[in-house]
C-alpha cells in the first residue's frame, strides 16, 4: 500500500481539480486531475485509486458510469460525487449504487477535505487534517 | 442509519408499528412530546400547537393563518430534534415536512377501509357511524395538509404506503427498517446540508410568525436567507430589522433578502418544506 491516499479528481471544469488538487494535496493526498473522462477511465484501468473524486454530469459519460465502472475493477475504492445539480434521488441512486458520499456544488474546500479525509482515515491512513489542511476561502470551486 | 417520519392513517396500527420501528433501530421515537418541547423554545401553549396540526377547522377554531404560524413552531423543532440526532416521528402529515432529504425515510401507514371501519367500530360507535368516522378523519387531515402546508397529503409523498390489511404487522415494521437501513437512505454531505439549511430557514421563519405575527416563508441556501412575508412593502425594513435580530443568534446566515407580497389575491406559494 501507497503511504499516501491516491486521489483522482475528475470534473469536466478544469478549475474544479485544480483546486482540489490544491486542497487535498495539503492534507497528503497523491492526487492527479482530469478533466476528460475517458482519460481519467483509462487511468482508472492503469492504476488503482484509493478515492476517486467525481462530477456527476460531464457531456457523454456521468459520474454514476464512473462509480460503476472503478468499482468493478476495485470495489474498495471510495467514490464521492460532487454536482451541480443535486437533488434527492439523484443522492439516492448514486449511494445506492455505492457512493461513499454525495456532495453538492458549491461546495466549501474543507467539506470536500473532511470526507476524503474520513475515507482516507477508514482505508488505513493516517492524515491530520487540521494540521495540514487548513482552509482558504478563496478556494471555493 | 436515517430518521423515520411516519404518518399513519386513522384507525390502523400505526402508532403501534412506529413504536416498534423505534426500538428495532434503538432510535427514541418522538410523538406528542414534539409540542412540549416546541412549547418550551418558542414560548407557544403545546396545546395550541397540537390542535393547530390535529384538529379540523371549524367556524369558532384557528384560523388558517395564526395555524401556519403556529405550525412553522413545529416545523421547525422537529427540523432541529433531526440535525441533533436520528430519531423516528410519529405524526400525521410528515409527508409535508422537510420534503426532499434523502436519509428522512417517510412511511405512511394505512389500511383497507373494511379493516380501519372495523377499528373504528368500537363499544361506543356502531358500525354504521364507523366509515362516517374514518372518513371524516381522513378529510380533516386533507384539510389540515391544505391549510398548513398548502398542498394534499398523497401516497406519493411518501417513499413507503405499508397496508396493514395486506401485511402483518411485523412484516411492516421489518420492510420499514430495511429501508430506512438501506444505502439510499445514508446521510449524504448534500443531504445533512440540505437539513440545517432547512432547520435554520424553519427557525427564522417561526421566530418571525411569531413575532410579527405575519404570513412569511423562508429559504436558506448557501447562508442567504430569503425571506417572502405577506405584508405591505412599508413593513420590508421592519421585517429586515427583525429578520437580522434572529439570525443573529442563529447558526448559517450571512445575509437577508427581503420580499413582501402586499396582496391576498396573490398569496406565499406553498413554501419549500
Amino acid at each position: 500500500m501507497e503511504t499516501k491516499p491516491q486521489v483522482l479528481v475528475l470534473d469536466d471544469e478544469g478549475l474544479v481539480g485544480k483546486r482540489l488538487t490544491s486542497v487535498l494535496g495539503r492534507i497528503g493526498c497523491d492526487v492527479e486531475a482530469f478533466d476528460d473522462p475517458q482519460q481519467a477511465l483509462r487511468r482508472t484501468d492503469e492504476k488503482e485509486f484509493d478515492i476517486v473524486v467525481t462530477d456527476v454530469v460531464m457531456g457523454d459519460v456521468d459520474g454514476i458510469q464512473v462509480l460503476e465502472r472503478v468499482h468493478a475493477a476495485c470495489p474498495r475504492t471510495r467514490v464521492i460525487l460532487i454536482t451541480a445539480y443535486a437533488m434527492m434521488s439523484m443522492a439516492r441512486r448514486a449511494m445506492e449504487r455505492g457512493a461513499y458520499d454525495f456532495v453538492a456544488k458549491p461546495f466549501r474546500p474543507e467539506e470536500i477535505r473532511e470526507v476524503v479525509l474520513r475515507a482516507a482515515r477508514e482505508l488505513g491512513f493516517e492524515l491530520n487534517g487540521a494540521e495540514l489542511g487548513e482552509a482558504n476561502p478563496d478556494e471555493a470551486p | 442509519m436515517s430518521s423515520v417520519l411516519i404518518s399513519s392513517r386513522s384507525f390502523t396500527e400505526g402508532p403501534e408499528v412506529a413504536a416498534a420501528v423505534a426500538e428495532a433501530l434503538g432510535l427514541e421515537m418522538v410523538g406528542e412530546s414534539l409540542y412540549e418541547v416546541a412549547e418550551q423554545h418558542f414560548a407557544v401553549p403545546a396545546d395550541a400547537l397540537q390542535r393547530a396540526m390535529e384538529q379540523g377547522p371549524s367556524l369558532c377554531g384557528m384560523s388558517s393563518s395564526r395555524r401556519r404560524r403556529l405550525a412553522w413552531c413545529v416545523r421547525a423543532t422537529l427540523a432541529r430534534r433531526l440535525t441533533e440526532a436520528d430519531a423516528v416521528y410519529h405524526a400525521a402529515l410528515c409527508g409535508q415536512f422537510l420534503r426532499g432529504i434523502a436519509h428522512l425515510l417517510k412511511v405512511r401507514i394505512t389500511a383497507s377501509p373494511e379493516a380501519r371501519c372495523k377499528a373504528a367500530a368500537g363499544s361506543d360507535v356502531p358500525e354504521s357511524q364507523a366509515l362516517r368516522r374514518v372518513e371524516a378523519s381522513d378529510r380533516v387531515q386533507n384539510e389540515i395538509a391544505r391549510m398548513v402546508f398548502g398542498l394534499d397529503d398523497l401516497d406519493s409523498d411518501y417513499d413507503l404506503v405499508i397496508d396493514l390489511s395486506q401485511t402483518e404487522r411485523q412484516g411492516a415494521v421489518d420492510e420499514i427498517v430495511a429501508a430506512a437501513q438501506s444505502p439510499a437512505c445514508r446521510p449524504t454531505t448534500f443531504s445533512k446540508n440540505q437539513l440545517r439549511d432547512r432547520q435554520v430557514a424553519q427557525e427564522l421563519a417561526a421566530r418571525l410568525a411569531c413575532d410579527l405575527s405575519i404570513e412569511v416563508d423562508v429559504r436558506v441556501h448557501g447562508g442567504t436567507a430569503e425571506i417572502r412575508a405577506q405584508a405591505p412593502e412599508r413593513k420590508r425594513e421592519k421585517i429586515r430589522a427583525r429578520a437580522e435580530s434572529h439570525a443573529a443568534v442563529l447558526e448559517g446566515i450571512d445575509r437577508i433578502s427581503v420580499e413582501t407580497v402586499d396582496s391576498w389575491l396573490n398569496p406565499l406559494p406553498a413554501s419549500l418544506r
